[in-house]
């Protein structure tokens, strides 16, 4: 392990550290305390350094599980669901109470006055997502009642509601957005067969993230519902060798480096196996196919 | 670079390029010295050359018994042994499972078989805890013996007799004077077995 691994592995544990989640921000010396148990605790898991992608991911997903559980305890016990939201956050006026919203009681179900809140909280962000997929008036307003009931509705097999996933309030914000676009699809669907003809034209333009249409967060790196790194190499772990992980994460995920500086890299190159004293123009070439193909087998498991 | 890479990659780059979510406008403290120290320190003990030492051929058979696949072979052999003759059933091979010649069933443990012994005698013997209630038997003459290996203690004859399971006379001694010595007699009658 390199120093410069640890440095960029501590300054991405401590920047998702102090916002865990939208809308979620701990002050930057409980980040750190955070980031420095988290990388503490990861490192134990090895016997011998991972690749720097893999210890990094392992990183973050701890630091991010580890802030969540720190937020919601401090909240449960301080009484006050609004403590460690970020106060530039303004796409809702307060936090609701989590513990209370997803308190269930056998026979009445989720129950808690807290509820009554919920509707007028989510609303506008759903009534705002809705209208730009093209879905307006009563139309909307039947679908968000849909996504109501969906959020308390036993998943099948689990037996386990949508409302029970978030540890800290601010995950029902995404977590209900994604319900929002599933039942928008349906809702055209339905229209679709009504209709008796495929979706086609707007209605299913709409339902695509075109770059042309207006896009919820400005800052697309911003944007909770992109994938987290943690995320990426979850899902796509086993499609990469641990080689082509190192060449991504150098190229893209930390920019550590450029193309240019790996081609001069005689010991990098011949851990990738390209032989000693080949010409920079072949090891361009080599170097390129690996990434392309690495940046294919992500973007085919994302995609999945 | 980009210029080599297809187009149609770009959003994939674009997504692991703000995959970390760091903020632009806010900038991390310094990594901890002692972090570093104790993380360096972790991964440099795990990569510390280990001098090649020679080890005892005691540590070489703990440390095969140790490995999870001696384990398994030895759970596929109590497997195969337990159960492919159960599977198998008596009718599939005449022979048995170890061998082509099969054998009558024995018993296993020898039996200790008291003749016209004294009660007191029989059952200080059984509750003396040197010898498995079950193996002390009692009769009243030698034919009362079952066949099989055993130690027939003749209380009239004063002797000890071994017999092997072939029903051989393979060790004979006297029944001690002393009652108390004759637990160990017996043991010492057994060891020939």
């Amino acid at each position: 392990m390199q120093k410069e691994q640890l440095q960029r592995c501590w300054a991405a544990c401590w920047h998702r550290a102090r916002r865990p989640v939208e809308g979620v921000m701990v002050s930057e010396e409980q980040a750190s305390a955070i980031a420095d148990r988290a990388i503490r605790n990861v490192s134990l898991d090895y016997d011998e350094f991972p690749t720097e992608a893999e210890f990094t991911a392992r990183a973050l997903e701890e630091t991010v599980s580890v802030t969540k559980e720190f937020v919601a305890k401090e909240r449960r016990e301080a009484k006050d669901p609004q403590r460690f939201h970020d106060p530039e956050d303004r796409r809702y006026d307060k936090n609701l109470d989590l513990d209370r919203l997803q308190r269930r009681d056998p026979q009445k179900g989720f129950f808690d006055s807290e509820w009554n809140h919920l509707p007028g909280l989510l609303r506008p962000l759903a009534l705002a997502t809705l209208s730009r997929k093209g879905i307006k008036g009563p139309d909307a307003e039947d679908v968000f009642s849909d996504t109501l009931v969906e959020l308390v509705r036993e998943r099948e097999g689990s037996g386990h509601a949508p409302i029970l996933d978030p540890t800290v309030f601010e995950e029902l914000i995404p977590l209900h957005a994604r319900i929002v676009s599933f039942r928008s699809v349906d809702w055209y669907r339905r229209r679709g067969a009504l209709k008796n003809q495929p979706n086609t034209g707007d209605s299913l333009d709409a339902l695509t993230d075109s770059p042309d249409r207006a896009v919820q967060f400005e800052d697309h790196s911003s944007d909770p519902n992109t994938p987290t790194f943690e995320r990426i190499y979850k899902e796509c772990e086993e499609a990469l060798s641990p080689m082509e992980w190192d060449l991504i994460f150098k190229l893209y995920v930390t920019q550590s480096a450029t193309i240019q500086d790996l081609i001069g890299d005689d010991a990098f190159c011949t851990k990738l196996g390209i032989k000693p004293g080949v010409s920079g123009s072949t090891r361009r070439r080599v170097l390129s196919e690996m990434v392309e193909q690495a940046l294919v087998k992500i973007r085919e498991n994302l995609t999945n | 670079m980009s210029r080599n890479l297809t187009n149609s990659l770009d959003s994939t780059r674009e997504l692991l390029a703000g995959s970390l979510k760091m903020r632009a406008d806010e900038k991390s403290p310094a990594l901890p010295a002692d972090l570093l120290e104790d993380i360096s320190k972790h991964f440099a003990k795990e990569h510390a050359p280990v001098s090649p030492k020679s080890r005892s051929w005691f540590a070489a058979v703990q440390s095969f018994i140790a490995r999870p696949a001696f384990g398994l072979g030895a759970l596929a052999m109590v497997i195969l042994g337990l159960g492919l003759p159960a599977v198998m059933g008596p009718g599939k091979s005449e022979t048995g499972f170890r061998g082509a010649a099969s054998r009558p069933t024995q018993s296993e443990s020898a039996r200790i078989v008291l003749i016209n012994a004294p009660s007191d005698v029989a059952q200080a013997l059984a509750s003396s805890g040197d010898f498995e209630a079950g193996m002390i038997t009692s009769g009243d003459s030698i034919t009362d013996a079952a066949p099989g290996a055993r130690v027939v203690v003749n209380f009239p004859e004063s002797n000890i007799v071994v017999f092997d399971a072939q029903g051989e006379e393979i060790h004979r001694s006297t029944v001690p004077k002393d009652t108390t010595e004759l637990s160990a007699a017996i043991a010492t009658a057994l060891s020939h077995l």
